[in-house]
């Protein structure tokens, strides 16, 4: 079985990120592979592991991504490709997917494998638009799956509960927290992958039209977010603020927004 | 810009809060508003739905009873050419921002997920205002194509609107594609208690509450409330409580009008899950614990001694 996984570099989740007055993003210099991402390269070496066959990573744009590249390859990825055009510097979501699925037609997998979302621009855009594209289905924010021969079972949270859905290979699965614990690559790996060949297509490559991945959606500006007062603190005896706090959430609880 | 379709998501007895919101503040923009809803049997959704629209367009079809990407998407492509909006907004809920992000493929249309606010300019586009990087910046996105114009809403970003005149109910019944995935079981996860991301109210806890067990206290003060019941990943990666219940960065994003918090130190990635919450409450017996930077009322005492004593306040 052929695994594509579609993985993207972006913030560490503790890097400070700042709108600057400029409206520019000022972002700290600490990067991670997307959190949903990982999981996803985990649940396509474990598939591969049962399975056989190869797990290859993919990812548009240029710069930081080659690094989840290199993540990937040292998870134990088979090989890495990455879509690299000047036209992909400006686009969106879409534009991105309109490259991933151009390349993923060439590769020709049974399974693509992303993370739910984004962690950097949390639009969750890009998996159900790579499958739109190749006309597959696909299932969002998967928290298990298992594949058997051409049939696979996943489930799926949504409000309330848990969905189990059944189809057919090829599909699209957009991985979730608890679909698998991503491993740690040893260091002689991260070493090996760092050296790693990396196979890279452009657009014109692909037979994409650079025109097709312009951007429909644009951010202006980057602002700060509505700041919260300093906090109150409940103070005096215990009895006291436990008062206290009792009446200030039947205050909160009680009026309607 | 004239006429805005909303995409309604049915719950249990009507339609989800989200939707409501979307409804209200497509109207509010002054657009003429068209409902969807979709389902086996939409007439109970469509009736709630008629209160908040000029038009409610409902789609019957034993495939619409499950949230399916491609017989949904499918529903509103036709839908979305039939009426020409110019603004198409969802709910951003698990399937809402599924839906949505799928049709604005199909459609080659530009998208905006999980917006917090929407304007239109003079030249008649939409500006939208979303949080990125977990909510550390917002972005504010301007749309470069043509209409339409997508986008889904965040919870509990725009008021819940009050009833207007009932708009007319027209009953669709669509021709689908065959369904390629298909919902074969669905397993309902905390009871009756309403979902963290519904909420209007969430009462969360974490590993300062020091044992399992202790959540009885949380459940009970969430039921005297109305509430949810939220949860700290450190809790949820300790199997005391399901991921269904996880706020933070790698489970669910809450907008309530209320956040309290007991014992849940307010790392990064919790915050991230929270940070558009309105009152937010934190009781922590850790006075330095990050999270009370966050928060709008501080109680600085043992999670497992004020909460019985917050009961017995509140008499439950």
């Amino acid at each position: 079985m052929k695994i594509a996984v579609l993985v993207k570099q972006v913030p560490d989740h503790e890097a400070l990120v700042l709108a600057r007055g400029d409206g520019t993003l000022e972002i700290e210099d600490r990067w991670a592979t997307n959190f949903f991402d990982e999981i996803a390269i985990e649940q396509a070496l474990r598939l591969e592991a049962v399975q056989g066959g190869e797990v290859i990573a993919l990812s548009a744009g240029a710069g930081r991504n080659t690094d989840a590249l290199r993540r990937a390859l040292a998870m134990g990825a088979d090989g890495a490709i990455l879509v690299s055009d000047p036209a992909l510097a400006a686009a969106d979501g879409l534009g991105t997917a309109r490259a991933l699925a151009a390349c993923l037609r060439e590769l020709g997998p049974d399974l693509v494998l992303c993370g739910r979302v984004a962690l950097d621009d949390e639009m969750g855009l890009v998996g159900p638009a790579v499958a739109e594209i190749l006309g597959w289905p696909h299932v969002a924010a998967v928290t298990a799956l298992e594949v058997d021969g051409k049939a696979f079972r996943a489930v799926r949270l949504v409000e309330g509960g848990r969905e189990s859905i059944e189809g057919q290979l090829p599909v699209l699965i957009a991985a979730a927290k608890g679909l698998a614990e991503p491993r740690v690559p040893k260091v002689m790996q991260v070493m090996k992958a760092s050296r790693a060949a990396m196979r890279t297509r452009t657009l014109a490559d692909l037979g994409v039209d650079p025109g097709s991945v312009a951007p429909l959606v644009r951010t202006r500006v980057f602002e700060r977010p509505p700041a919260r007062p300093p906090v109150r603190m409940m103070e005096g005896e215990p009895g006291d603020r436990v008062r206290e706090l009792a009446s200030i959430l039947v205050s909160a609880a009680g009026g309607r927004r | 810009m004239t006429t805005a379709l909303v995409i309604v998501e049915r719950s249990s007895g009507g339609i989800r809060r989200a939707s409501l919101e979307a409804l209200g503040k497509a109207r509010s923009l002054g657009l003429s508003t068209v409902a969807l809803v979709a389902g086996s049997d939409p007439s109970a959704a469509a009736r709630a739905a008629s209160a908040h629209a000029d038009r409610v367009l409902a789609a019957a079809h034993p495939d619409l009873e499950r949230y399916d990407a491609e017989a949904h998407v499918a529903l509103a492509e036709r839908v979305t050419r039939d009426v020409s909006p110019s603004l198409v907004l969802g709910p951003a809920t698990s399937t809402g921002r599924d839906l949505v992000a799928r049709l604005s493929a199909r459609l080659g249309a530009g998208y905006a997920a999980e917006i917090t606010d929407i304007t239109i300019d003079p030249d008649g586009r939409p500006t939208a205002r979303r949080a990125v990087h977990g909510g550390k910046a917002v972005a504010v996105v301007a749309f470069e194509g043509p209409p339409p114009w997508l986008a889904t809403v965040r919870p509990g970003a725009f008021p819940t609107p009050s009833p207007g005149a009932a708009g007319k109910i027209e009953m669709l019944h669509p021709a689908l594609p065959e369904i390629r995935t298909r919902v074969v079981s669905f397993e309902e996860a905390g009871g009756k208690r309403v979902h963290v991301t519904e909420a209007e109210i969430v009462i969360s806890g974490g590993r300062g509450l020091g044992d399992p067990a202790a959540f009885t206290l949380i459940e009970r003060l969430a039921d005297r409330l109305g509430a949810a019941v939220g949860a700290s990943r450190a809790v949820v990666d300790a199997g005391w409580r399901d991921a269904s219940e996880q706020v933070g960065k790698s489970g669910n994003t809450v907008a309530p009008r209320l956040y309290v918090a007991f014992g849940v130190s307010g790392a990064v990635h919790h915050v991230m899950g929270m940070a558009g919450a309105g009152t937010v409450v934190v009781v922590n017996r850790d006075p330095a614990a990050p999270f009370f930077k966050h928060a709008d009322h501080g109680l600085v005492g043992d999670a497992l001694v004020v909460l019985p004593a917050l009961l017995e306040e509140l008499g439950a």
